[in-house]
Parts: C-alpha cells; sequence; structure tokens
C-alpha cells in the first residue's frame, strides 16, 4: 500500500508502469487509496477547474474508473496515476467545452459536511482562474502536484521549453493577481 | 510546505528549486547565474572588440524585461549604445521568443548596425525567467500554494467508498443487461432503412469458419442513399469469390481501421478520416484522438435485425488523452467492411450531466442521461433516437425511474427531426 501513496511525481505514463510480478491490491487496498487521495487529487482539480463539486465529480468519475478496471489498475506500480492523469482528463476535456461551447454550468456549492473555503483560498482559485486554461494547469500540477517540469511536459503532451513558458507567464499573472488583492487582505 | 501539511504529494523537493535545476541542467548556457554572463561576455568578446560584462542600455534590458527573456550579450549590446535598429531588433527578438518554446534562440543583426561595425554580432537570448521574476510576486505565490496545500484537502472530504463500489458495480450490470438485450431487440425503423441502403446485398447464409475478425479496411462512409449501392462481382480485398460471414461480435473495434465522418460540433482537429484504432484509441498527428467503444458503456451488436449487421458504439473525439464519449455512431457490415452509416444527432456528453446508458428499446434507441445526483433536484433524462430517411429526436424530461429495459421508458413527450449532421459523400 505505500507504493500507492508516494511517488507522485511519475506517475505520468500509467500504462507503462504495470508492473507484471505485482500482485493485484485488493479492495481493501483501492479503499485506503481512495480515502488517501481522494481529498488532495480534489484539491488539485479544484485549483484548476474553480468549482468545488465539479472538482469532486471528477476525481469521483475516475476513482470510480479505478474500481472498474481494478484487476488491471491494481497492478500498476503506482495505481493513483491512473487515477490521476484519467481525472485531469476529464478536467481537461469539461474546460474544453467551457472554453468553446460556453456552456458550462457555474456551480459554487462548497461540498456538502465540507468546511468552507478560507479567504485566502478563495483568492488563490480566483487568481488562478485569470489565467489561460495551460498556464493554470502548469502552475496546478507544478505548485500542488509537485510535478517536475519534464513531467508536466510529458502529462501535456508538449514540449519542456513550453511549460516553462507556461510557468513563467503562469507566476507572473498570478503573481499580479496575488498582489492586486492583498491590500484587501491588510484592510480585514 | 511539508509533507506533513500535504501528504503524499511528492519528493521533498521544493518545485521551484526543480525547475532552477531543470533549467540548469538542461544547457549550462542558459544558467542565469553569473556563469551565463561570463560566458556571454565571452562570446561577444569573440565579436566586439569593446565588451563590458556590466554595462546594458537602459532600452535593451526594458525589451528583455518585458518579454521576460534575457540576453547573454547584453554586455556587449552596451557597445551598440544608441543603434536604433539594435534596440529595435532586440525587442522583435524578444517579442519572438514570448511567442516561442524554445529554450534557446540566436539572433544575428546586420554588421551595419553595429558601431564595431566589424563584424556580426551575435546575441543568443536565453530563457532566465526566475532570475526576472519579481521576489515579491514570487514569495507571493508561494505562500499562496503552501497555504493552499496545507488546509485545502479538508474542503474535500471523501464520500463513503461504498459510493464508488456501488456506481461502478451497476454499470458494469448495466452493461451486461443492455448487451444481453440487444440480442433480442426488436425490429426498429433504423432497420428497415438500412435494409434499404443495403439493397441488392447478397445475403447468403454459408457457415463459414469462424475466422479471427479481418483487419477491416473500411471505405468512405456513405451518406444514407435512396439509391442502394450496387454490390462488387467479388470481394477483392478479402481476396475470395464469396466474403466469409462475418460475425459481429468478432469485430475487435478496439483495434480496427474505420473511416469516421468529422465529429460533429467539435473544434478543429476532429476532422474526418480513416482511422486505425489501437486499444480503442486511434491517434493522429495533431492533438487530439479518437476514441471508440469507450469503456464502460456497451456496443450493441446486430441490435436491429441479425440480417442487416449493424454496430451502435460509442465515439469520442478530444485532446490527448481524452476519456470521453461525444456520440453514438452506427456502423454497419458490408461485404466485409465496416461502414460508417451515421452518427446519432445526440451529443452524449451535455453539460451538467453523464451518460448513462442506451439501448434498443421500444423500437427505438433509448438513449438516458442523469444529472449531478447531489444536486436539489437529480433527475434523469431520456432521449429517443430513431431512422426513416432522417434523425428522429425526442426527448423527455421528467423523472423516470431508473433505467429498466424490461419496461421501456414512456413516449417522448418533444420531437424533432434532423437530417444525418455529418453528410457523406457517396461511395
Amino acid at each position: 500500500m505505500t507504493v500507492a501513496l508516494t511517488g507522485i511525481p511519475g506517475m505520468m505514463a500509467p500504462v507503462a508502469t504495470l508492473d507484471e510480478g505485482m500482485p493485484m491490491r485488493s479492495e481493501a487496498e483501492f479503499t485506503s487509496l481512495y480515502h488517501a487521495r481522494f481529498s488532495d487529487l480534489s484539491a488539485q482539480l479544484y485549483a484548476y477547474v474553480g468549482d468545488a463539486s465539479e472538482a469532486q465529480d471528477i476525481v469521483q468519475e475516475a476513482f470510480t474508473r479505478a474500481w472498474q478496471r481494478w484487476d488491471q489498475i491494481g497492478k500498476y506500480e503506482d495505481p493513483v496515476a491512473w487515477v490521476r492523469r484519467v481525472a485531469w482528463n476529464l478536467a481537461t476535456s469539461r474546460h474544453r467545452r467551457l472554453g468553446v461551447i460556453r456552456r458550462f454550468l457555474a456551480r459554487s456549492t462548497p461540498p456538502e459536511n465540507a468546511p468552507p473555503p478560507s479567504p485566502d483560498h478563495v483568492v488563490l482559485i480566483t487568481a488562478l482562474r485569470r489565467l489561460s486554461a495551460n498556464q493554470r494547469r502548469a502552475m496546478v500540477l507544478h505548485y500542488l502536484a509537485d510535478m517536475s517540469v519534464a513531467d508536466i511536459a510529458r502529462e501535456c503532451g508538449v514540449a519542456e521549453g513550453t511549460v516553462k513558458s507556461w510557468l513563467h507567464r503562469g507566476r507572473a499573472e498570478l503573481g499580479k493577481y496575488l498582489a492586486e488583492s492583498e491590500p484587501v487582505k491588510e484592510v480585514k | 510546505m511539508t509533507p506533513e501539511e500535504f501528504p503524499d504529494t511528492g519528493t521533498g523537493e521544493e518545485p521551484r528549486d526543480a525547475l532552477n535545476r531543470d533549467v540548469l541542467d538542461k544547457d549550462p548556457d542558459q544558467r542565469p547565474s553569473d556563469e551565463s554572463t561570463t560566458g556571454s561576455a565571452n562570446e561577444a568578446e569573440q565579436t566586439s572588440d569593446t565588451t563590458s560584462d556590466t554595462e546594458q542600455t537602459g532600452d535593451a534590458r526594458q525589451a528583455t524585461e518585458a518579454q521576460s527573456v534575457e540576453t547573454e550579450a547584453q554586455s556587449a549590446e552596451a557597445q551598440t549604445t544608441g543603434t536604433q535598429s539594435a534596440e529595435t531588433q532586440s525587442a522583435e527578438e524578444a517579442q519572438q521568443r514570448s511567442e516561442g518554446d524554445d529554450s534557446t534562440i540566436s539572433l544575428q543583426m546586420d554588421e551595419d548596425t553595429l558601431e564595431t561595425g566589424s563584424q556580426r554580432l551575435v546575441l543568443k537570448v536565453i530563457h532566465n525567467r526566475d532570475e526576472e521574476d519579481d521576489p515579491h510576486l514570487d514569495e507571493l505565490i508561494r505562500r499562496a500554494f503552501a497555504a493552499y496545500r496545507a488546509t485545502a484537502y479538508q474542503n474535500f472530504p471523501a464520500p463513503p467508498v461504498a459510493t464508488i463500489l456501488t456506481s461502478a458495480r451497476r454499470r458494469s450490470q448495466r452493461r451486461w443487461l443492455t448487451g444481453g438485450l440487444s440480442a433480442a431487440a426488436a425490429i426498429v425503423v433504423l432497420a428497415g432503412s438500412i435494409v434499404l441502403y443495403q439493397g441488392s446485398r447478397p445475403t447468403d447464409g454459408t457457415e463459414a469458419a469462424r475466422e479471427p475478425s479481418p483487419s477491416f479496411s473500411v471505405s468512405s462512409s456513405p451518406t444514407p442513399s435512396p439509391s442502394p449501392p450496387q454490390p462488387p462481382a467479388s470481394s477483392p480485398r478479402m481476396g475470395v469469390d464469396e466474403p466469409p460471414v462475418i460475425h459481429l461480435e468478432e469485430i475487435d473495434l478496439h483495434n480496427t481501421t474505420i473511416t469516421l465522418p468529422a465529429m460533429p460540433d467539435e473544434p478543429e482537429g476532429c476532422d474526418g478520416g480513416t482511422y486505425t484504432f489501437e486499444d480503442g484509441r486511434a491517434s493522429p498527428p495533431g492533438d487530439y484522438e479518437w476514441l471508440i467503444a469507450v469503456d464502460p458503456y456497451p456496443t450493441l451488436y446486430d441490435p436491429f435485425l441479425p440480417e442487416v449487421n449493424t454496430i451502435v458504439t460509442t465515439v469520442g473525439c478530444g485532446p490527448d488523452g481524452f476519456n470521453e464519449v461525444d456520440r453514438l455512431v452506427v456502423l454497419y457490415l458490408e461485404e466485409g467492411t465496416l461502414t460508417t452509416f451515421d452518427y446519432v444527432p445526440v451529443e452524449l456528453n451535455p453539460t451538467g450531466e453523464q451518460l448513462d446508458d442506451f439501448q434498443i428499446a421500444d423500437s427505438e434507441l433509448v438513449i438516458q442521461f442523469s444529472s449531478d445526483p447531489r444536486s436539489e433536484s437529480p433527475r434523469t433524462r431520456t432521449v429517443r433516437a430513431s431512422w426513416n430517411g432522417e434523425w428522429s429526436i425526442t426527448e423527455q424530461n421528467p423523472e423516470i425511474p431508473a433505467f429498466d429495459a424490461s419496461s421501456p421508458p414512456s413516449r417522448p413527450e418533444q420531437t424533432t427531426s434532423q437530417t444525418p449532421e455529418a453528410p457523406l459523400p457517396p461511395s
């Protein structure tokens, strides 16, 4: 089980990490994995999609798909890699629809039984939403998922230089937006 | 930002440090430290007879800072002070950099623009983004993400795992149920149309040996036409006089070649074409890929009439790694060739809903969606599709019982008709 909880940065090619010698993990291990990773994966996706319910939906869907294929996914060296990849695929797809079709339903309801997001979180999420999708994705994967430039490039299917560009511009934009929000905090 | 604050998130490596190291390791020439300055000076010395390692022209610096790049040859450029063309080119170069992805680019300046006028000055523009980041803003970002990582996960308590397990099990059951029902599906209008379309296609009842699924080199997808295509005298693709009987269930849709029309309502990149699928995915050049027979949804084999040889399955197209379905596609087998009949003009991934299942029921293709179960009024929506020369789409929005093939949803409330969305050239 410890394998599933570590090694996050190297999770970008889950299919290739199939360990033939690794026995399939049990349902109990899936459950443990789910409880261990659901929250932080959701937090990462929330930072990207900007909608708490949507983020939870996405992660839940990814875990559902993982369980459907657990006889295979459970053999992976890092099953969470597969889950996160699917979750990000779903998030990217939904975001594509947001950009192209402009029909995404804006929902701001926080998850049930969850504390409301802190003002600082709201500021960060709001600022992130002002970035382009690519910049936001790179920033979230880098700062929240601890992924290297190379891993992000592999995940996004782009050159490393592109990721560096996204990160650089994302930092510049995000810093600007966060700085704008600072005086408000000081007033409080 | 420690692992304790946000578990399972990494190696303990500071992301920014990782980025810096990545940049540094990639090319020593790109190092944003004093080394690069020295290197640039050396390079400049080769091209300019008077070089300062420290001086920079204000304009050039403005240009590079504005575009977040730094030139190794800033010091050399200082020797070109007052050379407007050099400054302009520097700005253009910086702009070019801002639109590109390469780590390094070179700029050759016309020798006429140099005061020295003796040699070409090569400016090597590097990415030195970190050095140019405002430390204050950078610290802001670090703090913001660190605070988020430390506590944000508390806002996302995991729903009971039973929700996941039950949902997955229900999907599997639906898939099995739908697959079983397809064998006993009733005659539908679509079947009649396809029979007409297939016209005089010979249908011998020869029981050929069950060969493995052939490689379906599919012809271009024809538009359903009132004048049915004439069958060839033989089947050259198969290399035999009589095409073998192909059992639909033996067709491995995940590993075949199919010509598909452009995906309706999708951006550029999901163009029509002949795609070879491997493991259910086809990745043509570009940023988009196609999916077919997407899990966990069923593929309906011959859901209309056994003689018609139709397949109804899911397809999707989106960015690499895409994992959703966009449409149902109706394929039919003719002369050993799997051909696209048409997309069913129903979007399968509508906003705020998810595709639950689809099946043949009450002589129609019935597609069912559900809304977010956590919403205040979760509901299902049923769309019926039938073909009679054109698509007829009917929609029913009220809540209905859970999808149960034994008691098909009631009749529709709204009806629309559509011609095929992707008119296809005749074969």
